[in-house]
């Protein structure tokens, strides 16, 4: 009986580990604020350059165990995402370049290509209010505001995938 | 009626006592060098406290944070007392036989601050409150607390080490808003803050929050180091080695304290 209570007590421990965390809407939609940053070639982007697509922006940094962990994920989420209008910005904390590419050449296995900003300042950090890393937006092909997220995820589980699939803009 | 001894249960038996006594070995070697007194809070309550050094003009009373006491914090009080002050790791967890966890924070009243204060005025000069992380509001409630009698010598101010003072965590997006304390409290304050932290980016609007109550604020930057910092799991070589310059930050925040008229506080 002990041995038995014990089993059910593993399992539901190890449930609990294994589920990821989920994306809460934000409600009502609010528009994104700004975001206008260069990546780690020097390329300006800018949210306004990514109307129609949905975008997952992430703010992470290489010192932060949990955003390490869900890079691969998020990069499995751009493959599986491939051709779809959706983009993934990846917002770094106030490091340096040469910070990131070590990060980028330790997770080599993982082939990790989806764009990277530079918040050089920590201006978009302060704008976008946040508190814990990895903290993480998804917006609507319109730019509105549609989920967060506090704390790393999988990213290619049900999920995360169900919900910026269900945000896709329609074909015509 | 007796029971058979269970072979299993004697095995666990030993294996217990064998991690006890590992503990206990590693707890005499974190706190060799301590001196040890227990100081009664409430009614059955009696709070163990380990002494490093001693001076009557100056003692820094080392509240925990939500880990409980952490060994690195023995090693760091030993250069403290090199530095000139007596200082107290009050072990206010052990004290109610309570876990090492956030939520045990709740459970430990301000006014076991507040006792312990009392008893370390009766015998030193100025008293600096010294916490990290989520006990930074255990250290602000306390202090407040001793200060509301006006017959009390106030604290001379109080060390915060990467403080947590949130009220909850703020949903992605929203700013942060902080415990009602943050702007209750009247007190010089040292802040000490690793850049690679959110935390580091909301400093400007905790030292506005705090200083709303009538606190001074100032701050220290550690670079290169995260929150928790001396006693992360996960610590890094340089934060490792940054322990070592702990005590001199402490010493540097008391230093650097603003000054502020605590005798009228109103």
């Amino acid at each position: 009986m002990k041995n038995l209570a014990m089993l059910i007590f593993g399992l539901m421990f190890a449930l609990n580990c294994a589920h990821a965390r989920e994306l809460k809407p934000i409600a009502p939609r609010a528009p994104f604020s700004q975001l206008q940053l260069q990546d780690l070639s020097g390329k300006n982007h800018s949210l306004a350059d990514y109307k129609g697509k949905v975008v997952l922006v992430n703010f992470w940094a290489t010192w932060c165990p949990p955003c390490r962990a869900e890079m691969p994920s998020i990069q499995r989420l751009k493959a599986h995402m491939a051709g779809k209008p959706f983009a993934i910005l990846a917002v770094d904390m106030a490091e340096t370049e040469a910070d990131v590419r070590d990060f980028l050449r330790e997770m080599k296995a993982s082939k990790i290509d989806f764009t990277i900003l530079m918040d050089k300042d920590g201006k978009a950090i302060r704008a976008w209010n946040v508190s814990v890393f990895p903290t993480s937006f998804i917006l609507d092909a319109e730019g509105l505001l549609r989920y967060s997220l506090l704390g790393s995820t999988e990213w290619d589980e049900y999920d995360a995938v169900h919900k910026i699939e269900g945000l896709l803009p329609s074909t015509p | 009626m007796a029971a058979n001894p269970d072979p299993g249960s004697q095995n666990n038996c030993m294996r217990n006592l064998t991690a006890l006594f590992l503990l206990l070995l590693a707890s005499a070697s974190a706190w060799a060098g301590a001196g040890a007194r227990s100081i009664n809070v409430a009614p059955d309550v009696d709070v163990p406290i380990s002494i490093y050094g001693a001076s009557q003009q100056q003692l820094i009373l080392w509240l925990p944070s939500e880990r409980g006491v952490v060994d690195p914090e023995h090693e760091v009080a030993k250069q403290l007392a090199q530095l000139g002050y007596e200082v107290w790791i009050a072990d206010l967890f052990g004290a109610r036989f309570l876990p090492a966890v956030p939520s045990s924070l709740n459970a430990i009243p301000a006014t076991d601050v507040v006792q312990l204060i009392q008893a370390a005025a009766q015998r030193h000069g100025k008293i600096y409150l010294l916490s990290s992380s989520e006990g930074a509001t255990l250290a602000l409630e306390g202090a407040q607390l001793w200060q509301q009698d006006k017959s009390n010598r106030p604290v001379a101010g109080a060390i915060l080490l990467f403080p947590n003072l949130h009220a909850a965590i703020p949903d992605a997006g929203t700013a942060p808003t902080y415990r009602p304390i943050v702007a209750q409290s009247r007190l010089p304050i040292a802040i000490l803050q690793g850049n690679l932290s959110p935390w580091y980016w909301q400093l400007d609007a905790l030292t506005a929050q705090l200083e709303r109550g009538g606190s001074r604020v100032t701050s220290n930057i550690l670079p290169g180091m995260r929150d928790r910092f001396y006693f992360r799991e996960d610590a890094l070589p340089r934060e490792r080695a940054a322990r070592n310059q702990l005590a001199a930050h402490i010493d540097d925040g008391i230093r650097n304290l603003p000054s502020i008229n605590l005798e009228n506080t109103p």
